[in-house]
């Protein structure tokens, strides 16, 4: 879809329009996907891409500027941050099912690198499994996650984006945090 | 939470953070008004709170990672960097000289020395260098580096590139693929058999040493300047191919593989054996010989050629040669070698290099070839050897075959009278189809492979049944179903599957879905899938003819027994040996109601009954349902049958898992020599039996016998299946086994890995015949002093047999014993002594009073008190060890002597730590 077309579901988006997020999502989701391959490939292995940078610039390429002001731009990138939140559990979820099977044998340097990724990616998806069971109690309160977390985003933004002040998201962050490690400690080893 | 207000929580926890702590416990003391859940919920919420504080504030610890995986997986899409004037290893690369689906090939040189040395270089750019994959690679290394042959381009060295990527080092060969050196320098059809002869030497030379190529085609077959061949890349796509597993994005080279060389098993992803290369060179023959290869793959979709290999018999070479006078030289003998070597079943395919080698060779001597001879003999040999219904199948075809008269009277699936029937129609048959086979026979002048013929003849029935008797359906059902089971008999399996599923829609149609008609095609489709191992699919098929079944007859039918019976079969298949033997005895107790049980069907259902009982641990049961069954089979048959020889071999086992080992002798004996008389000396039932008399000759304590009967076993299997097969790992499994026995630990070792290794590849890893080489592994690395691999890998011993047998079954005490043991040497003391306490209530429950299995745990359990100093519980433990192995083994018994030797040394150093 070209920019206009983008565009313009946006601010329909902004409106309230139903069924317009279905639409949106998925273009979003592509064109990050998309710009996270495009830019790996020119960047040399130890230079890592911010996300902040790479929604940015997805934001640049499909949405008119002069149309959008500040506000609407938070709504991109709310559902830029959940579809960071996707490709990285996917990401996630296969590295974990790769990994699985290996025996555990004599145990080198290099076996303890891999171990510590892992158990990143677990983690992750921990994480995503357990903003499922959040979102029954407080859908806000993943929301926020999303944008914080997966998104990257200020909470300046993510109170823009969900409409509300910028000392509920503090508390609503704060809250979900604490939700998330009762959830999860014991299973992984947080910090 | 269900009834837990979230809403409140939130509220409560929201006012509750605007606190100073210290006021916090009173505020929601008086807030939850004694609501404990509702306390406890906002209590662990605001403790979680504050430790989490600072968690995932910086979500870039956890994107670094993930990001850094992109950007190396979208290198390896790239286009690749340029390598050239890197350095590899002490060589300096110059030219790209190839590329592939997994890398690139470099010409390297290494001017360092006076000389100048030329290598190629293999760079991996599929997959990192995981761990698995690097281990895997040093293994595979070792490998190839010892494989040195003329035909075989050197390995040199491996390693990994600093940006992690696995590189190989090789001869570099200067030469041409071998179709376009034939095409090239236009060598006649005898000089291109010379050179292919090389080329197998080469091959059975890898396949010697354990290697399979796996990718063989013209252009990894070059020949050089000196018309020298060189065959390229042995072992390496096997390193690749495990890596695909692991690349995330390439989806291009998720399958290894050449279409056009790709034999069956490949494109269904099934093993690979020897049987894959061979199949291979079939194919470059194929097209060296006629000029192009069996199939028109030009123009096809990759489904379309799959189906063509999977499906499509290939035409002889010399119906499809267009080079002038070929056809005559082709027609007969090399037909036949050709086609032996394409067969869709591997196993019916040349299994060793050398049998190929041979027919070329027979073939250039005027000596008759195997593919031409042999197969009958093979064939005739299963169609009278399997059960009942194949016999009586081949009736079928045989009347069919006549002309169709007298076949309306006759029930296949009845076995009444089955014994003298099948002593009558089998001479019949063999007459009949012996004169099929005399090549004077007019009929047959245009059969040129025999086994070929076979099948031919049956495919023919098919298509004779659906031309003549498609207005008789009752007739046209019954025979499809006939055919069917014959092609399964002859391992004709895609065929059988079309015949039966014809007849299964048929019969749907004209009987109805609800039929008994119906639920027999059923039944015989599941045990079509028992023979393919598809035993899921088999699990269906007889579920559904159950379900029919006892629509129409009802819950306590007679014909309900055969069903249940297959169904329990197909659960002990399935490894479901407690639902397997409630089945059985349903079946049994439905036999008895009607008055079945004079039958061999029933005794072949008691011993199936015995043996599921045997897996269970129920000796005694298991062996009055195998005495029963083979009281009946001795008085049932006049000479030695199958029946019996089998029943021998089961109740050798019996004997030997009861620590009766004079008696398992004994069985194990007879039944051997049962089977020498029904099938010759060189039979793979006979595998089982040597296994089985040395393991019994060595807790005999007779080393030389049980070496013996182990070699005999290793040579056997290796004949018949190749040493690269599952049967061989097993061998080895044996042999090292008996090797430990005569303390030749490093020997025993080495096999051990080797067998493994074999096993790994021929199982899944979660498998749980992986259980066994496993563990004897595990026991040879503790006696060699590896502990923490031995005991890593005896605890998936003990993961694998409790998931297979239950926590409780003997096998697990016997597991926990060694666990116990290996802790014990490496000093971990605490976790040795819950390891025994949890294998005690196995042992004193589960096995018989004495068992010497109870003796060898009371040693262990007496070396641990020993190593803890508590003196007098060790000596307690000794002694009752060697009360016990009194009564299982004769005074100089080394179990005995060692008991004893522990004993004297507990008592010793209670005596001294006593004085002190």
């Amino acid at each position: 879809m070209d920019k206009p077309g983008v565009t313009q579901l946006l601010l329909r988006l902004k409106d309230g329009e139903e069924g317009v997020y279905d639409q949106l999502y998925p273009l979003v989701y592509k064109e990050l996907k998309g710009l996270a391959y495009a830019q790996m490939s020119h960047q040399s292995p130890d230079h890592t891409l911010s996300r902040t940078e790479l929604v940015h610039e997805a934001y640049l390429k499909m949405i008119d500027q002069t149309r959008i002001d500040f506000n609407d731009k938070s709504h991109f990138f709310a559902i830029a941050s959940r579809c960071m939140r996707q490709i990285l559990i996917d990401y996630a979820r296969k590295k974990n099912a790769d990994k699985r099977g290996g025996s555990e044998k004599d145990v080198t340097y290099i076996d303890q690198l891999f171990h510590a990724q892992k158990e990143k990616s677990r983690e992750l998806v921990g994480i995503d499994e357990a903003l499922d069971k959040l979102s029954e109690l407080n859908e806000r309160l993943v929301k926020v996650v999303e944008m914080k977390f997966f998104g990257n985003m200020t909470i300046d933004q993510t109170a823009s984006a969900l409409g509300v002040s910028s000392s509920t998201v503090k508390r609503d962050w704060i809250k979900a945090r604490g939700w998330l490690y009762r959830e999860l400690k014991g299973r992984f080893e947080i910090k | 939470m269900g009834d837990l207000d979230w809403n409140r929580v939130e509220t409560i926890v929201d006012q509750a953070l605007e606190l100073p702590e210290e006021e916090r416990a009173t505020f929601i003391e008086q807030k939850c008004q004694g609501d404990e859940q509702l306390k406890g919920e906002i209590t662990t919420l605001l403790e979680s709170i504050s430790c989490s504080e600072g968690w995932l504030e910086n979500p870039k610890n956890y994107q670094r990672e993930f990001y850094q995986e992109i950007a190396d997986d979208v290198e390896l899409l790239s286009s690749g960097r340029n390598l050239i004037d890197t350095q590899v290893g002490s060589y300096l690369i110059k030219e790209k000289i190839g590329e592939g689906g997994m890398g690139a090939v470099y010409l390297a040189e290494r001017s360092a020395d006076e000389f100048e040395h030329r290598v190629a270089i293999k760079i991996i750019r599929q997959g990192q260098a995981s761990k698995e994959n690097l281990q895997r690679f040093k293994r595979e290394q070792q490998i190839l580096a010892g494989l040195n042959h003329p035909g075989i381009a050197q390995f040199y060295d491996g390693g990994v590139t600093v940006d992690g990527f696995p590189y190989i080092i090789m001869e570099y060969v200067d030469g041409v693929p071998i179709d376009e050196y034939c095409r090239r320098s236009n060598i006649d059809l005898d000089e291109k058999i010379e050179l292919f002869k090389k080329v197998l030497e080469a091959v059975r030379y890898a396949h010697e040493n354990l290697v399979i190529h796996r990718d063989l085609k013209p252009g990894n077959i070059l020949v050089n300047s000196d018309g020298k061949i060189k065959i390229l890349d042995f072992g390496i796509s096997k390193l690749l191919e495990s890596e695909s597993h692991e690349s995330s994005l390439t989806l291009t080279g998720a399958r290894l593989l050449t279409p056009r060389y790709a034999a069956p098993e490949q494109v269904k992803q099934q093993n690979i054996t020897t049987a894959t290369d061979l199949y291979a060179l079939g194919i470059v023959f194929y097209e060296l010989a006629a000029g192009s290869g069996p199939y028109d793959l030009e123009n096809q979709s990759p489904y379309e050629i799959e189906q063509i290999i999977l499906e499509t018999n290939p035409k002889k070479p010399s119906a499809r040669t267009q080079i002038p006078g070929r056809s005559q030289k082709l027609y007969g003998d090399l037909d036949a070698v050709i086609l032996k070597a394409l067969r869709k079943q591997p196993e019916n395919r040349y299994r060793l290099a050398n049998e190929f080698l041979d027919d070329l060779s027979n073939y250039q001597q005027g000596l008759p070839v195997s593919a031409q001879e042999g197969t009958f003999q093979y064939r005739a040999h299963k169609f009278f050897k399997r059960h009942k219904q194949g016999a009586a199948a081949v009736v079928g075809i045989l009347l069919l075959i006549i002309g169709l008269t007298g076949f309306y009277t006759w029930r296949i699936t009845e076995e009444r009278n089955q014994a003298q029937f099948e002593a009558e129609r089998a001479q019949q048959i063999k007459e009949f189809m012996l004169s099929m086979f005399d090549r004077s026979n007019p009929d047959m002048a245009n059969y040129s492979g025999r086994e070929q013929s076979t099948t031919e003849m049956l495919i023919a029935g098919m298509q004779k049944v659906e031309d003549e008797l498609s207005n008789r359906p009752e007739m046209h059902i019954e025979m499809l179903a006939s055919i069917g089971d014959a092609l399964s008999n002859i391992d004709e399996f895609e065929k059988a599957d079309q015949a039966l599923t014809k007849a299964l829609i048929r019969s749907r149609k004209y009987y109805g879905a609800n039929s008994h008609q119906t639920a027999d095609i059923l039944s015989d489709l599941a045990n079509y899938n028992h023979e393919i191992q598809q035993y899921e699919e088999a699990e269906n098929y007889i579920l559904e003819a159950l379900a029919i079944d006892s629509t129409i007859n009802g819950e306590h039918s007679e014909s309900l027994s055969d069903k249940i019976s297959i169904y329990a079969s197909n659960q002990f298949l399935q490894s479901n040996y407690h639902r397997a033997r409630q089945l059985f005895l349903e079946a049994d107790s439905l036999d008895k109601v009607f008055g079945r049980t004079q039958t061999p069907g029933y005794h072949t259902m008691l011993a199936n009954l015995g043996e599921t009982e045997l897996f269970l641990g129920e000796y005694q049961q298991a062996e009055n349902h195998f005495l029963q069954a083979l009281n009946f089979y001795t008085n049932y048959y006049d000479s030695m049958h199958v029946n019996i020889a089998m029943t021998q071999y089961r109740l050798g086992m019996l004997h030997h898992y009861r620590s009766e080992y004079k008696k398992a002798e004994t069985y194990l004996l007879k039944s051997l020599d049962g089977y020498k008389t029904l099938y010759g000396a060189y039979n793979s039932q006979l595998s089982s039996n040597y296994a089985m008399l040395a393991r019994t000759y060595r807790l005999l304590g007779d080393l030389d016998q049980a070496h013996n009967y182990a070699l005999k076993d290793a040579d056997l299997t290796k004949t018949l299946f190749s040493d690269t097969s599952a049967m061989y790992a097993k061998s080895l499994n044996n042999l090292a086994m008996m090797q430990k026995a005569q303390g030749q630990l490093k020997a025993a070792k080495n096999n051990y890995e080797q067998s493994l290794l074999l096993y790994q590849q021929h199982l899944d890893s979660d498998n749980p015949d992986l259980a066994m080489p496993l563990y004897n592994l595990a026991d040879v690395l503790m006696d060699l002093g590896n502990y923490d691999r031995s005991h890593d890998l005896i605890k998936r011993v003990v993961e694998i047999d409790k998931a297979k047998l239950g926590p409780r079954h003997p096998e697990v005490g016997i597991d926990l014993n060694k666990m116990g043991a290996i802790l014990t040497k490496a000093g971990h003391f605490a976790q040795a002594d819950s390891v025994f306490a949890e294998a005690e209530g196995i042992f004193l429950g589960k096995f018989p009073e004495n068992h010497y299995r109870i003796g060898e745990y009371f040693v262990n359990c007496g070396i641990l008190n020993l190593k803890q100093q508590n003196h007098k519980e060790a000596s307690n433990y000794f002694k009752q060890a060697i009360e016990i192995f009194n009564t299982n083994f004769k005074e100089d018994n080394r179990r005995i002597a060692q008991a004893m030797a522990y004993l004297k040394k507990s008592q010793q150093a209670a005596v001294s730590s006593a004085n002190q």
